[in-house]
């Protein structure tokens, strides 16, 4: 399912970058020239720089956080968000991309009041939110890796007391792969079935259903995460943080990856 | 209980008697004129007649829609006695005046008397536009054959012989920019006294009241070819809150007249006449929003800003006072406070503020506003104030302008409170951290992996190749185990599998033997056959002979080939054992490849 698309992109960055890039230059060059673009002050530039990067295919949080920072001192809250939250993705234990959606937040101009969980929820979220799928995957591996070995140790120990040692072993490493292997699994589902994305229009109406003879239901503002719910043609079904939900057009949202 | 018919008596003779009495009683309403101009005043007369009014209370006027009373009632009684029969008579007489052009009805008006009310008849009121209006009037001023009964002779000035106006000293402004407005009296004959009558409110606008003289000096001017002495009679300086047309409603003024000219002019009677001003209008431009600073605070008018401090050397802890002065002219009144910049290294107080807005000979308001902070230095050292910045709108330059102050310098000792060098320590030093701003997190300069479709390690199956390894050996231990096991329980199969491995190992060793003894060779060939035998097929050493050999292969399903070879390699090897062994080597080496044969030959089967 996720292969043609990649394949394409690969293809469609083969066929495009070649003009471009006169000089075949390496994505470090290229990062390296943006980031001095965006130091000297010259945002749309590194913008642009960064972008080339993203269309290309790299998949870096840092790349994703720089622009997001690029499309930020544009003015462009809604771009700015929705990179910043596709670098949260990526490195989400980074302390400055957290703070910049913290204060990307502040700006949005809608509030929306949402009733916070318990706390005992809010930790396991973000405890799961730590760590990137390909983290836990590793984690998962790793565990299961050891809970095997330790299986093995007890299968052959002759010393009763190693056998139980290692069995206890095997199953700690057993419990705690099924942690990370159920979290990593709700996150894989969460992007498959249950994606998200961010309002970048600066204002747009949600409207009853998908068309504009529907009724506005809400006008909301760039910078807003949504959860998409559906999609008719052009247009997405999206539901609010508070719960309520609606259709956008298409282009005035993004899709997080 | 004897008084009743007393009571009776009074009632039956007196009620009757009242009633005839109150029938008695008219009522009747009358103006001046029907027809009016609208800068005109007419009266409006209200006569109750009857034999006795002792109990008349004034009229109540209804809602006079398009007129106002500007002044009355002022009542006149009079009495007369006719045929022996009295009669009084009540007027109450009011002075009105039209607001507008148009048809108006004075709705009926009821006046009580005693406790029965009465009402008039209701009145139409035609008012036309000013300067049309008198023309009845001005026969009752040359015709002396008039009725003199139903126009009594008011010598009065005409409408254009004395007015009042209303003017600005300009027909545009910006808003927040001064506009003054003149009440002028213009006259013709002599004025005795002035009063305010009605003065509406003047919408979109802050309005300040100028001073004028209370003895005005008349200034004489020619308007439509006649002379005139105006006097300014109220002035206010205008300043309009909004932009688009702002009116300056009609104001009405009581003029107290002697009357010109005319019979009745000689005697030189005085008489309160009422005059409204025109409505007036103003245009009112918005700020233009193009090159407005940012600290604009709506000052529109023409400023100068300077600040200065009390002293140029303090010492930590002292007092120095910051001094912040704005003059010139303008909207003054409203504006707030200059901020001041941040001044981390002073402790900041406001002290005291002093507003001295008053309007100058010429009527701009204007004048000074000033502000004084004190200032306490908390870290010695030379300190600069930095420059203070105030913004506002030129109306004559039609463009925004700044003023700013120079920077001053002050320089600060340290000063004996702060304890010397504990200071740092004891905390005395110590400020508040406060934010100035805030912004993103710069950009990661380090770009990590930045290689193009790198693709998650849980997506690529050798991922979980690799995690199967450490499965597949844990199944290999498991296998081994219970295989393991299961030999531990039977050592006959544990014979039988080893069967193969231990003949072929003898016959090796025969092999060797033989190149010694050929005698040996057979020996240990025969045993490992016959071992292979007895561990394979769990059979006793008696059963290797013969026919009981081949009899007990065959029970077991083997190949009859393969018996007769195995009973073949069996009587060979007895021969060389102890008939005559070759020491040929090839035949050694020709019967240990058969014995392997058969050896092979039986565990296939």
């Amino acid at each position: 399912m996720m292969r043609p698309p990649r394949l394409c992109r690969v293809l469609a960055f083969l066929l495009a970058a070649t003009p471009v890039l006169p000089a075949r230059t390496a994505p470090e060059e290229l990062f390296a020239r943006a980031n001095a673009l965006y130091q000297q002050g010259d945002f749309a530039a590194a913008e642009r720089a960064y972008r080339e990067l993203a269309d290309a295919g790299i998949d870096s949080g840092e790349l994703y956080y720089n622009l997001g920072n690029a499309c930020f001192k544009q003015n462009k809250l809604g771009e700015a968000v929705y990179f910043w939250e596709r670098a949260a993705r990526r490195l989400p234990g980074d302390t400055d991309v957290r703070e910049n959606l913290e204060l990307a937040r502040r700006l949005v101009v809608d509030r929306i009041e949402v009733a916070e969980s318990p706390l005992p929820l809010r930790w396991l979220s973000a405890a799961l939110h730590r760590f990137t799928p390909s983290q836990e995957s590793w984690a998962a591996f790793g565990l299961f890796v050891a809970g095997n070995i330790l299986l093995g140790m007890t299968l052959l120990a002759r010393r009763p007391r190693l056998a139980r040692w290692s069995l206890a072993g095997c199953l700690t490493a057993a419990a705690l792969f099924l942690l990370v292997s159920g979290s990593l699994a709700w996150k894989l589902y969460e992007r498959a079935y249950r994606p998200e994305g961010v309002i970048v229009a600066q204002a747009v109406e949600m409207r009853s259903g998908p068309g504009k003879g529907y009724l506005t239901v809400a006008t909301i503002h760039e910078g807003l995460k949504v959860r998409i719910r559906g999609r008719a043609d052009d247009w997405y079904q999206i539901v609010l943080p508070n719960g309520w939900s609606g259709w956008l057009p298409g282009d005035s949202l993004r899709i997080l990856e | 209980m004897k008084a009743y018919p007393a009571i009776i008596l009074f009632w039956a003779l007196a009620v009757p008697a009242m009633a005839a009495d109150l029938q008695e009683v008219r009522v009747a309403a009358t103006v001046s004129a029907d027809t009016v101009g609208v800068q005109d005043q007419f009266q409006l007369t209200v006569r109750v007649s009857g034999s006795d009014l002792a109990d008349v209370a004034p009229p109540r006027l209804p809602g006079l829609r398009g007129l106002r009373v500007v002044a009355g009632p002022s009542i006149s009684t009079q009495f007369q006695w006719i045929n022996g029969r009295s009669s009084h008579s009540k007027s109450f007489i009011y002075v009105l005046m039209p607001e507008t052009e148009g048809q108006f009805r004075i709705e009926p008006i009821e006046v009580q008397v005693g406790n029965r009310i009465y009402r008039t008849e209701p009145i139409d009121v035609r008012v036309t536009a000013a300067g049309a209006a008198p023309p009845a009037r001005r026969p009752a001023f040359t015709d002396p054959f008039a009725e003199p009964d139903l126009e009594p002779p008011q010598p009065r000035p005409r409408g254009d012989e004395l007015f009042v106006t209303a003017e600005l000293d300009r027909t545009s402004a910006y808003v927040g920019q001064q506009v003054t407005l003149s009440y002028y009296l213009y006259t013709q004959v002599g004025v005795t006294g002035l009063q305010l009558q009605d003065h509406p409110p003047l919408n979109g606008f802050w309005v300040e009241d100028l001073e004028v003289e209370s003895d005005p000096v008349g200034t004489r001017k020619v308007v439509d070819g006649r002379e005139y002495v105006a006097y300014l009679i109220k002035k206010q300086a205008l300043f309009p809150n909004t932009h688009g047309r702002l009116t300056i409603p009609p104001a009405s003024f009581a003029v107290s007249a002697r009357s010109a000219g005319g019979f009745f002019g000689i005697f030189g009677q005085s008489e309160t006449l009422y005059r409204k001003t025109r409505e007036t209008a103003l245009q009112v431009r918005p700020l233009p929003s193009a090159g407005q600073p940012p600290d604009f605070t709506n000052a529109v008018g023409s400023f100068a800003l300077s600040a200065r401090l009390d002293k140029a050397d303090a010492a930590t802890g002292d007092a120095v006072t910051l001094e912040i002065r704005l003059s010139g002219s303008g909207n003054m009144k409203m504006i707030p406070d200059i901020p001041l910049p941040p001044m981390p290294d002073f402790t900041v107080y406001s002290s005291k503020r002093v507003d001295n807005v008053r309007p100058d000979a010429a009527g701009r308001i204007g004048g000074e506003k000033s502000w004084e902070y004190v200032l306490i230095p908390k870290v010695p050292g030379t300190h600069t104030i930095p420059r203070l910045s105030f913004s506002f709108f030129d109306p004559e330059a039609a463009g925004y302008r700044a003023v700013t102050t120079e920077p001053l310098t002050l320089r600060v000792a340290r000063g004996s409170d702060t304890g010397g060098v504990l200071a740092g320590f004891s905390g005395g030093g110590k400020q508040n951290l406060t934010r100035q701003a805030r912004d993103i997190n710069f950009i990661k300069l380090a770009g990590g992996s930045l290689r193009a479709g790198a693709r998650p390690a849980y997506q690529a199956p050798w991922f979980y190749a690799l995690a199967a390894l450490p499965v597949l050996f844990n199944i290999g231990i498991l296998l081994h185990r219970r295989s393991h096991a299961r030999l531990a329980a039977n050592p006959a199969l544990v014979r039988s599998r080893k069967a193969r491995a231990l003949a072929l190992a003898r016959l090796k060793r025969a092999l060797q033997a033989g190149r010694a003894d050929p005698r040996r060779f057979y020996d240990e060939a025969a045993h490992a056959l016959s071992g292979y035998l007895e561990d394979k097929f769990q059979l006793p050493e008696i059963a290797l002979t013969g026919d009981v050999l081949e009899r007990t292969l065959a029970g077991k399903g083997i190949a009859p080939e393969v018996v007769r070879a195995t009973t073949a390699c069996l009587q060979d090897c007895d021969f060389g054992r102890f008939v005559s062994a070759s020491p040929a080597p090839e035949k050694m080496a020709q019967l240990a490849q058969r014995i392997r044969s058969a050896i092979e030959g039986l565990e296939r089967s």
